[in-house]
């Protein structure tokens, strides 16, 4: 949690008002630990948990939200408002306990996630993400007695800061594949090098795993717990290549996605540095 | 059923000294889908504010940006000059987690922030990474954090407060 006080004086000239911003901030932490950082939950494993454990050295309470995310395709996460076509999600049929946690410090608890399955449910992957949030106190700060200067704008604003994980609930026998369009791979960056490429998904279930790139029997980069949810089809990976295994136009590499805690690739692809 | 080994994951400001093997212990009967790997705590610590900078506010409203570089622009009836803008900075937060794992941060759409006179709002997050956005590096990276700031025709002055829900995201 951050707190940002943003103190803004105010001059009048000529009938116009300067507003002068220094704010300064405090960073507290949410101080929150969360164990596993993903659910995938199925027909046969119908319940789940997820422990929580207040790290930090005072007493907090946490709120426990089911919250619908939309992934883009680089990875970043959107609101959904409106549903798009091919979208489900768990909430609908995700029922978890408890929703509020008073937790002192080091103490812990057990969220518990079942997997209700009515008789007509459509076969598919269903996802929410269980967002755990700090409760903030509802008055941050009680303004002083003379605080206030004539002319002046202040501002308090408290960042909460939040973890959220995938919660995934499978019906029916799904499958997916994945491939690495060997012609999207590109190099770029100066200073840093990164190589980005473009990954495709198939089938009625999500993916998930990591990404590593080969020259020869040397690995050059890798990039972990990547996800491409459903309904999306597609995701662009950027992966951070280190300054000791920089790679150069003309190499032969072999690009790797394997699923977590799968041997075997998912999809591998060939390429030369173009 | 996997074996289990020990994940621990924080968010949060406080770097935790944290070994392997620290974590929670688990009845190994009803988790699903749970995954062997040990993941380092997420830390986020602020290094610069958010600040919009000086402007004038005249008598329509407007808006003030500042860019993850820091640059400051207004519109409608918010005007300012290069000196008066030159004082407005992104905010900058250091983050690092397990090197090479993804993430994600969100903001909300929209904060109000109340006060005496109309509520501001303070939404458009835009975010710029020093390593590569989404993924952690070996080292600290930093974050730069935008944001446009909606401000009222002849902004009543006083304190304005309100909360802003960050939420880092796993995949």
């Amino acid at each position: 949690m951050k707190l940002l006080f943003a103190k803004w004086a105010a001059m009048v000239i000529t009938a116009a008002n300067v507003i002068i911003g220094t704010p300064t901030v405090t960073v507290v932490a949410a101080d929150l630990m969360v164990y596993p950082t993903r659910v995938v939950m199925t027909d046969r494993q119908r319940a789940a948990q997820v422990d929580i454990i207040n790290a930090g050295e005072s007493q907090a309470t946490y709120r426990v939200t089911m919250v619908r995310k939309r992934m883009t395709e680089t990875g970043e996460f959107q609101d959904v408002g409106t549903p798009e076509p091919g979208e489900k999600f768990a909430d609908e049929v995700a029922k978890y306990s408890p929703r509020q946690v008073t937790l002192l410090p080091g103490g812990g608890q057990t969220i518990r996630i079942l997997f209700k399955v009515p008789p007509d449910l459509e076969t598919g992957e269903y996802r929410s993400h269980l967002l755990f949030t700090r409760s903030a106190p509802a008055i941050a700060r009680l303004p002083e007695k003379g605080d206030d200067e004539p002319g002046v704008i202040k501002m308090n604003i408290v960042a909460n800061v939040g973890i959220s994980i995938p919660v995934i609930a499978r019906h029916g026998d799904l499958q997916a594949g994945a491939s690495i369009d060997a012609g999207s791979v590109a190099l770029s960056g100066e200073k840093q090098q990164v190589l980005s490429f473009t990954m495709h998904r198939s089938g009625t279930k999500s993916v998930y795993g990591d990404v590593a790139v080969y020259r020869g029997q040397e690995k050059v980069a890798e990039g972990k717990g990547f996800a491409i949810y459903t309904p999306n089809t597609v995701r662009k990976v950027s992966l951070v290549v280190p300054e000791h295994s920089r790679l150069s136009s003309g190499e032969a590499v072999r690009l790797v996605f394997t699923e977590r805690d799968e041997k075997k690739p998912l999809a591998e692809s060939a390429v030369v540095l173009p | 059923m996997k074996t289990l080994s020990k994940v621990v994951v924080m968010a949060g400001c406080t770097a935790l000294a944290w070994a392997a093997g620290t974590g929670i212990s688990q009845a190994a009967t009803t988790t699903a889908g749970t995954y062997a790997t040990v993941v380092l705590p997420v830390t986020i610590t602020k290094v610069t504010d958010l600040n919009f900078g000086r402007f004038m506010s005249g008598g329509t409203g407007g808006s003030v940006v500042v860019d993850t570089a820091g640059a400051q622009s207004v519109t409608g009836g918010v005007t300012t000059t290069a000196a008066l803008g030159g004082t407005a900075t992104a905010a900058t937060f250091t983050i690092s987690g397990e090197p090479t794992s993804t993430y994600a941060v969100t903001f909300p759409a929209q904060t109000p922030l109340t006060g005496p006179g109309t509520s501001m709002i303070i939404g458009t997050f835009t975010m710029d990474s020093s390593g590569t956005l989404n993924t952690f590096g070996a080292a600290p990276e930093t974050l730069s954090v935008g944001a446009t700031l909606t401000v009222g025709a002849s902004q009543a002055s006083g304190a304005y407060s309100g909360t802003v829900d960050v939420a880092v995201n796993y995949n």
